[in-house]
């Protein structure tokens, strides 16, 4: 008998606790974590059971005005891949939101013209597939610029473009992210640059929404995080760029999106030191449910 | 008793013109103040949400080039960022819910909107309906 387990979350309760795919920054902090599990059964000894699970849990200990300080637990677990990866990493986070440019608004409020995103944590190491213990770090930093600018808007990060009145957004939509920074891994005293960019796209995302009455159904969206040596290189790390694409088919039975369905087909092609993966290429399909209560 | 529904423009003017025709034709004079009397509070309510769309649209006029309705979606309309809607929508919101009990609830309180509760509006009207929501939660 096979029995297989899969669960795909992304949440947030009561703004203290949070979940969610890996805690390096604002882009991985935002994708769903991944639990599954396939137990072949007594009658199949030859093949071993075997896990992913792809997630963090942080809660919020201290929060002021733009400051927020974090405990996290994440697991980085895969046995279902070629070059198996198992990390464990307990540590703290910290979120600071510089307003580097700004005005006043209305009714006391803040207009936003520039925000600088910047996370660090840091966090204990312990890598079970390579016996090493230790401690890893990440500085990184991403821009937000609220307010519309008068030209050249589509390098606005965070935002769907075009506006969904433009008559090209039936067909295409798009958004994109970036963050940049450090990263740090004390087991082969090893720092790292980080550039992080992800793009999204989202065909025919204004003629669905005039069918199913909801926008951004169909997702392609691609990733690419390189890492460069700033210190020697361990031969025994992988570093360089990971690479992760794919198609989503995404649907939320209600307006606010507490219910939402997807379909994931996604590639990742690459390594990363700080989550113990090495380099390789792996595909995955997931069905995906969110519940919010 | 509290009820409560929703309705748009065009039925909101049905009802109040139906009550005004029930009130304009009853004996009871105990039942024409009370008829009276509701069509005043739907009256105060139609112009209560106008008064909280008149601050949201304020308060997203700076964000977006678009023409801000009540129907307009955040994210995909008014191309709002979704960093800001996540992390500075909330601030926004409660900003106008204190401005609004300060006015017209002085010595209420309610709690705060939170940022999940904020970044789960899709549309202007969300947001207006969560402000509501809060304000009318004041004790």
């Amino acid at each position: 008998m096979t029995v297989l387990l899969c669960l795909d979350t992304q949440a947030q309760f009561l703004d203290v606790i949070q979940i969610g795919q890996g805690s390096d920054n604002s882009y991985t902090k935002g994708e769903p974590a991944q639990f599954v599990a396939t137990y072949p059964g007594e009658t199949n000894d030859s093949i071993k059971n075997s896990y992913q699970v792809n997630g963090f849990v942080s809660a919020t200990l201290f929060k002021k005005g733009n400051f927020s300080l974090s405990g996290v637990a994440e697991w980085q677990k895969n046995t279902l891949i070629e070059k198996e990866q198992e990390v464990r990493q307990f540590g703290v986070d910290i979120q600071q939101i510089f307003l580097l440019k700004s005005e006043p608004g209305s009714l006391g409020s803040t207009v936003h013209m520039w925000d600088l995103y910047s996370n660090f944590n840091f966090k204990s190491n312990n890598d079970l597939v390579r016996d090493e213990k230790g401690v890893v770090a990440s500085l990184s930093f991403s821009n937000d610029f609220p307010v519309p600018w008068e030209n050249f808007n589509i390098l606005q990060p965070n935002k769907y473009f075009p506006a969904s009145n433009i008559p090209t957004s039936k067909y295409l939509q798009i958004k994109h992210t970036h963050s940049l920074g450090f990263d740090f891994l004390s087991s082969s005293s090893l720092l790292m640059s980080n550039l992080t960019f992800g793009l999204e796209l989202y065909p025919f995302s204004g003629l669905l929404n005039d069918i199913f009455d909801r926008y951004n159904i169909l997702q392609l969206k691609g990733s690419v995080v390189y890492r460069g040596e700033l210190t020697e290189a361990d031969p025994q790390i992988d570093t360089g760029v990971l690479l992760n694409y794919g198609i989503a088919f995404n649907y939320k039975f209600d307006e606010d999106g507490k219910t939402a369905f997807a379909i994931a087909y996604e590639v990742t092609n690459g390594s990363n030191p700080m989550k113990g993966l090495e380099d390789q290429e792996f595909a995955q399909l997931s069905f995906k449910v969110k519940l919010k209560i | 008793m509290k009820i409560s529904f929703d309705i748009d423009q065009q039925e909101v003017d049905l009802l109040i013109n139906s009550l005004t025709l029930v009130a304009g034709q009853t004996n009871d004079q105990n039942s024409r103040d009370k008829l009276l009397l509701i069509i005043q509070e739907i009256k105060a309510d139609v112009g209560f949400e106008d008064v909280v769309f008149h601050y949201v649209y304020q308060l997203l006029d700076p964000y977006t080039k678009q023409d801000i309705l009540k129907s307009s979606n955040l994210r995909n309309g008014l191309v709002i960022s979704t960093q800001w809607i996540d992390n500075f929508l909330a601030q926004g919101c409660n900003n106008i819910l204190d401005y609004l009990l300060i006015l017209y609830k002085p010595k209420k309180t309610t709690s705060p909107i939170t940022n999940s509760e904020a970044s789960s509006c899709e549309t202007v009207q969300d947001i207006i309906d969560l402000i509501k929501t809060k304000y009318e939660g004041a004790l």
